[in-house]
């Protein structure tokens, strides 16, 4: 199975590869939301997403994903022969917040694995979401 | 020779059911006398067979999703007024409206509720495809929930600061709901 793309966590200005999808919970409840299609075989879920903590809250801050509703020339053109869908960025998914929007409808956990990337984790930097706030972070070791 | 007339049996037993007594998807053009008696024939020798193909197709179907939110994950009841209060994001990077991005989905919810309806606001562990945590506002209509609004589903575990702080075991949830 090809490894998936991770999402992206920016924490104190260093970015950190980041095992958890704290979009899919807005894709699955707003009607507002697309519907993404994988451009490759490394990114079944069709997007990929730019987080941050800040102020002990989860913010998206960029993405980029690929519609799965009408595709154009243009954009298949533009985005090279893989992308046939249109890439969405944050200003497409929110108008009105082009460049941070808090991910209040997000519960859950952040799970951010540690050590070389190369190499199987050897534990996880873990954050509980409430409702977009950080509530708690701990460290989980790898029991394997 | 008794194994032989037991397995003949078996096929006639079965070539019945599967003519009489098993629940047909779509309606099936008549049949003569002689077609059922030619199943029949074919399915005294080929039972087995057939009833391979039933018990793998009742392996491959889904399981029913048991995901049901149930009077006993009711905390308390709150006013619309009152949740909406609670519920709208205290920051610039969300609308100041019940439920910021899903306003929509909300003002979807609560479109046919009276001004003063009372909605009951619940939490709890429940099974899905995967144990979850959820927590919303449900209504509630003689005793039973009528329809739910979910505000937190976690598939991970519960998050700290959730209105229940521990996943109950799944055997627990299933008896709370039976008991209700």
């Amino acid at each position: 199975m090809t490894k998936q793309f991770a999402e992206n966590l920016m924490i104190d200005g260093v970015d950190h590869r980041l095992n958890s999808f704290p979009l899919d919970r807005w894709l699955a409840k707003s009607r507002h939301a697309p519907h993404f299609t994988a451009p490759h075989t490394a990114l079944w879920r069709g997007y990929r997403a730019n987080w941050e903590i800040r102020d002990q809250r989860l913010y998206l801050v960029g993405i980029t994903g690929f519609a799965a509703d009408n595709p154009t020339e243009d954009d298949s053109a533009a985005l090279g022969e893989y992308m046939e869908s249109p890439a969405l960025h944050l200003p497409d998914l929110f108008p009105e917040y082009p460049e941070r929007v808090f991910a209040h409808w997000y519960s859950g956990d952040l799970c951010i694995p540690l050590g070389d990337p190369a190499l199987p984790p050897t534990g996880y930097k873990m954050f509980d979401v409430y409702k977009g706030v950080i509530t708690r972070q701990w460290i989980k070791e790898n029991e394997t | 020779m008794i194994v032989l007339y037991a397995y003949l049996a078996a096929g006639i037993l079965t070539g019945l059911w599967v003519i009489y007594g098993m629940p047909k998807k779509e309606p099936i053009p008549p049949s003569t006398i002689l077609d059922k008696l030619a199943a029949i024939l074919v399915l005294m020798l080929l039972w087995p067979v057939c009833v391979w193909a039933e018990l793998e197709s009742r392996r491959q179907r889904p399981k029913p999703v048991e995901y049901q939110i149930d009077i006993s994950h009711m905390l308390r009841p709150l006013s619309i007024s009152e949740i909406e209060q609670k519920e709208t994001p205290d920051d610039p990077s969300a609308p100041a409206l019940p439920f910021g991005f899903l306003n929509p989905e909300w003002l979807d919810f609560r479109k046919d509720l009276a001004a003063d309806a009372e909605l009951w606001e619940f939490a709890g562990a429940l099974e899905d495809l995967l144990p979850c945590y959820v927590e919303g506002y449900a209504l509630v209509v003689d005793n039973r929930v009528s329809r739910y609004f979910t505000t937190v589903f976690s598939v991970d575990a519960v998050p700290a600061g959730a209105l229940v702080t521990t996943m109950p075991p799944l055997v627990e949830v299933k008896d709370n709901i039976q008991q209700a």
